[in-house]
């Protein structure tokens, strides 16, 4: 009796002792650092430049953060650069990136490359700007035909439902620009009134636009020009920019589109009018946030439309309108 | 060895049933003390994460009371500054300004309007864009209708001033200035970036994920979130309204679909309010991790438990199995076993008792036994001294014929025989007697048979050499001789004729019955001895000899009969060879 005593005691120490040394193993496994296995999110804007890309971009961290998705923006000098686009494109296919959120320059030059990505196993995920493959993962931004339609019924109202108006988009090639036309155009087959003068394509060159608006406002034949619809940032702050210095600004009704911070003062100057904008910042944050369950194979809505608003200068200050038009950074 | 055991484990035995009760009883207590100490772990660890929360909070609400009143001693300076100054709009103030206003990263604007908005005095020194509809503004309002009061407002984009909109949360006051020699009302505004208060809250981490904002006490409206920009953009809510309702405090809230603890906290003149977030499935991972733990410790624990019970329990009963195969081996009629014993416990003491016992029923049974032989051998010699009666009878009857008849010699040879006949019969009451006292009483029993049957036959007696001094048991021979006269020479026409030898071979003392009657066939020779229940008559004479032979000296004696059908019988009687002087125990049996 006593031998098993001692027996079991012995035992007992030994399992104690057994007990001990996997909690301290455990602990140990804890305190190592663990790998870097964050998903590889890449952001392919149009440009690197420019405030809107900026916010999107802002939106795109937000989500990264919230995530924990490690997130890298690229894309090239210029909006226009599409060879350099579709080359980015492949580039971070190649470097292994589990997603990538793209902002097409073109809707169908890139169409290849986003085929040749997914086919790879690396979802795309359109922002901002549509692209002609329908391997997409979805696409998030807004409607730009219904945009196009808002904008153009805010110049009719400041016009007054007439006169002769100047279209004023960045290239033929830009689908954005050109759904908005549609839009437009249709807008106003309704309203007798309302006669478009011309289209005018001026690029991403905030310069190019001034001149050829400037040139526009100038020649006044066969009638000025009533209004201007700029259909992008660049356009806009060049209209704006000729109608100050040919001192036209207030006479020639300007409705723009997008914020950029340019704008945002021509805006509270009176110079344009009205500005269509759209939510870059959530754009952003949803690209990143859909792109990742696309890579985790969730199922996740074909397309997804932002909000738009228009916004005039005695709204710009308006609290809601506020948060949308000024990113808040510190 | 266990697993062994393990194989051998029959469910009603005392090993199962002390496994099974001591792993009950153990997974019993120790899911007790898990479950006990997970709750107490739990209830720590959540009442930790509330005392920390709050700890926390409290301390960015000290942190942001301190810079908000270094604000507002900052903005009394400027106030005094413009006030004493005799020309608070001449450019020598706004130089004096403008260094202080460049060495402080979180001003946005120090600017001196009248009551109409006209711009007085600004930095930084650029122009004032048109259109700011500054009179409509919230500051500018609540400084011109609460003079002398300092008013905070909530977060706006400044829009005064030319090259910037930033966000900014403005200090406004009503103060009366002297300008140009003239009493003016104006309003003072500075305005402050998120610099200090993102500073300050940011820092702030609420477990992993966990953050802090603050919202303004009226309106409820966010004055700073971390994720400022994702609440205006309408992707993040926050449930502001229940918020509203607490000065300082905790609670759980889900209305955003994870359960959250919410920590709030009003920071002192300002009006505003720290909410701390944190999430409380952390504090579930926590409970996770404990819960892990102490799965671990009872998986070991009961593992531990198990082999211990296997262990005793196989301890404790394996000595009671050895102990039931013992009794097996009894059960089945080997009384002759000992259990050994190797401890002093229970089982060891019932193993010495169950050999005591066991030694006890040997003994019984050996009891039994002589008791069983010795009535046996009483019995017989009851049947043994029966004969005397009737042969004396028979004898005397003769006797008395001869005396009719007047042959006096063989009534004289008679009586002599006879007598003879009992003194040896009687032998002073000895069972064994020297063989020649036995052959001599079968002589003289043959002599008066001899003339009872009027020399029917003839008889000799022989004894080799070495029978001499020889012991037998007594009264052994008469009963054959009896058995051949009868059965052998009595039915038989011939003359008969009986021989008597006796000698000693292989080790043993040999007496031969040899008659020349008519003999039997072997097979009923052969049954003669053997056990017949009930059959009583011409064997039970010769079956007494034999078995008493057998019971005082074992199987290896005994008689044998050989006969032949019309040649005759042989019986033969088996005896050791003993002598005067040996050990006469047999004798006293």
């Amino acid at each position: 009796m006593m031998r098993l005593r001692r027996n079991a005691m012995r035992l007992g120490l030994a399992a104690w002792a057994a007990a001990l040394m996997l909690t301290a193993c455990s602990r140990q496994v804890e305190l190592q650092p663990a790998p870097d296995e964050r998903k590889q999110v890449v952001l392919l804007a149009k440009s690197k430049n420019g405030d809107y890309w900026n916010t999107i971009k802002m939106g795109a961290e937000a989500a990264a953060k919230e995530f924990g998705v490690q997130l890298t923006f690229d894309g090239a000098d210029e909006e226009d650069d599409v060879a350099r686009q579709q080359e980015l494109v492949r580039q971070y296919v190649a470097y292994g990136a589990d997603a990538i959120v793209l902002a097409a320059s073109d809707y169908g030059k890139l169409a290849e490359d986003v085929d040749n990505a997914v086919r790879k196993g690396v979802p795309v995920v359109a922002v901002d700007s549509e692209v002609a493959s329908n391997r997409i993962s979805s696409f998030i931004g807004i409607d730009n035909y219904k945009a196009g339609r808002e904008a153009a019924d805010k110049l009719k109202e400041l016009a007054g439902s007439k006169g002769r108006f100047v279209i004023l988009g960045s290239s033929p090639d830009d689908r954005n620009d050109e759904q908005r036309k549609k839009g437009i155009v249709d807008e106003w087959s309704a309203a007798p009134g309302m006669s478009v003068a011309r289209t005018l394509y001026c690029g991403p060159s905030v310069s190019a636009c001034e001149s050829q608006v400037r040139s526009v406002v100038e020649d006044r034949a066969p009638a000025p020009v009533d209004g201007i619809l700029a259909l992008n940032a660049a356009a806009s702050v060049g209209a704006a920019e000729a109608l100050r210095q040919t001192g036209t600004d207030g006479r020639i009704k300007l409705v723009a589109f997008e914020n950029s911070l340019e704008e945002l003062e021509w805006l509270q100057e009176g110079v344009i009018q009205a500005t269509l904008i759209q939510n870059p910042f959530t754009m952003g944050y949803l690209s990143v946030k859909t792109a990742l369950a696309a890579a985790a194979h969730q199922k996740v809505d074909r397309r997804i439309d932002t909000e738009t608003r228009v916004i005039d200068s005695e709204s710009m200050f308006w609290s809601d309108n506020q948060k949308m038009l000024f990113p808040f950074v510190q | 060895m266990i697993g062994f055991r393990f194989r051998r484990y029959r469910f009603k035995s005392i090993q199962f049933l002390i496994a099974v009760s001591f792993a009950a009883m153990t997974t019993a207590v120790v899911l007790t003390v898990s479950y006990v100490l997970y709750d107490k772990f739990t209830r720590t660890a959540e009442r930790n994460t509330f005392r920390g929360n709050e700890q926390i909070i409290y301390q960015v609400t000290k942190n942001l009371e301190y810079y908000i009143r270094s604000m507002t001693i900052f903005f009394g300076e400027v106030e005094n500054t413009f006030r004493q100054d005799d020309d608070p709009t001449g450019s020598r103030l706004t130089d004096r300004l403008g260094t202080i206003f460049n060495t402080r990263e979180d001003l946005v604007t120090i600017a001196l309007f009248d009551q109409s908005g006209r711009e007085l005095t600004a930095l930084p020194s650029v122009p004032m864009r048109s259109n700011t509809q500054l009179t409509t503004q919230s500051w500018f309002r609540s400084a011109v209708e609460n003079p002398n009061h300092l008013s905070f407002s909530i977060p706006h984009v400044q829009n005064l001033f030319k090259g910037q909109y930033k966000w900014v949360v403005s200090m406004s006051k009503g103060v009366k200035l002297t300008v140009n020699g003239r009493e003016t009302d104006a309003v003072l505004l500075v305005d402050v970036n998120f610099k200090m208060i993102d500073d300050l809250t940011s820092s702030v981490k609420l477990g992993q994920k966990g953050y802090a904002y603050i919202i303004d006490d009226s309106a409820g409206n966010i004055i700073y979130h971390p994720q400022q920009q994702l609440i205006y953009a309408g992707i993040k809510y926050e449930n502001v309204e229940q918020a509203l309702k607490y000065t300082y405090g905790s609670y759980f809230d889900d209305s955003t679909g994870t359960q959250r603890l919410i920590t709030i906290q009003t920071v002192q003149n300002v009006g505003w309010k720290i909410v701390g977030v944190s999430y409380m499935d952390e504090i579930g991972a926590t409970k996770r991790d404990i819960g892990g733990f102490l799965v671990w410790l009872l998986a070991l624990a009961l593992l531990f438990v198990l082999a211990i019970t296997l262990y005793m329990s196989a301890k404790i009963s394996q000595p009671i199995k050895r102990l039931e195969k013992s009794m097996q081996l009894v059960e089945r009629g080997n009384f002759h076993i000992a259990i050994p014993i190797r401890r002093d416990d229970e089982v060891g003491r019932l193993s010495r008792r169950f050999n005591l016992m066991m030694g006890r029923i040997r003994e019984l049974m050996d009891q039994i036994i002589s008791q069983q032989e010795s009535k046996r051998r009483s019995e017989l010699e009851v049947l043994q001294s029966q004969i005397h009666p009737h042969f004396l009878y028979n004898t005397l009857n003769s006797v008395v014929r001869l005396a009719g008849t007047g042959k006096n010699e063989e009534v004289i040879t008679m009586i002599t025989s006879l007598s003879k006949f009992f003194r040896i019969s009687l032998s002073k009451g000895k069972q064994i007697i020297p063989l020649d006292d036995e052959l001599e009483h079968i002589r003289n029993y043959l002599i008066i048979q001899k003339i009872r049957y009027k020399n029917k036959f003839e008889f000799e007696l022989s004894a080799s050499e070495e029978t001499k001094g020889l012991l037998a048991p007594k009264l052994i021979l008469q009963p054959i001789v009896e058995n051949a006269i009868y059965h052998g020479i009595e039915p038989s026409v011939d003359e008969g004729r009986i021989a008597i030898r006796a000698d000693v071979r292989e080790g043993k003392l040999r007496l031969a019955v040899e008659d020349n009657g008519v003999g039997m066939s072997p097979e009923r020779a052969a049954g003669l001895l053997a056990e017949l229940p009930g059959s009583e008559g011409a064997g039970i004479g010769l079956r007494n000899v034999h078995e008493r032979i057998r019971l005082n000296f074992g199987e290896a004696y005994g008689l044998g009969i050989e006969s032949e059908r019309e040649e005759g019988t042989v019986v033969t009687v088996w005896l050791p060879v003993r002598r005067e002087g040996d050990s006469d125990d047999a004798a006293e049996a």
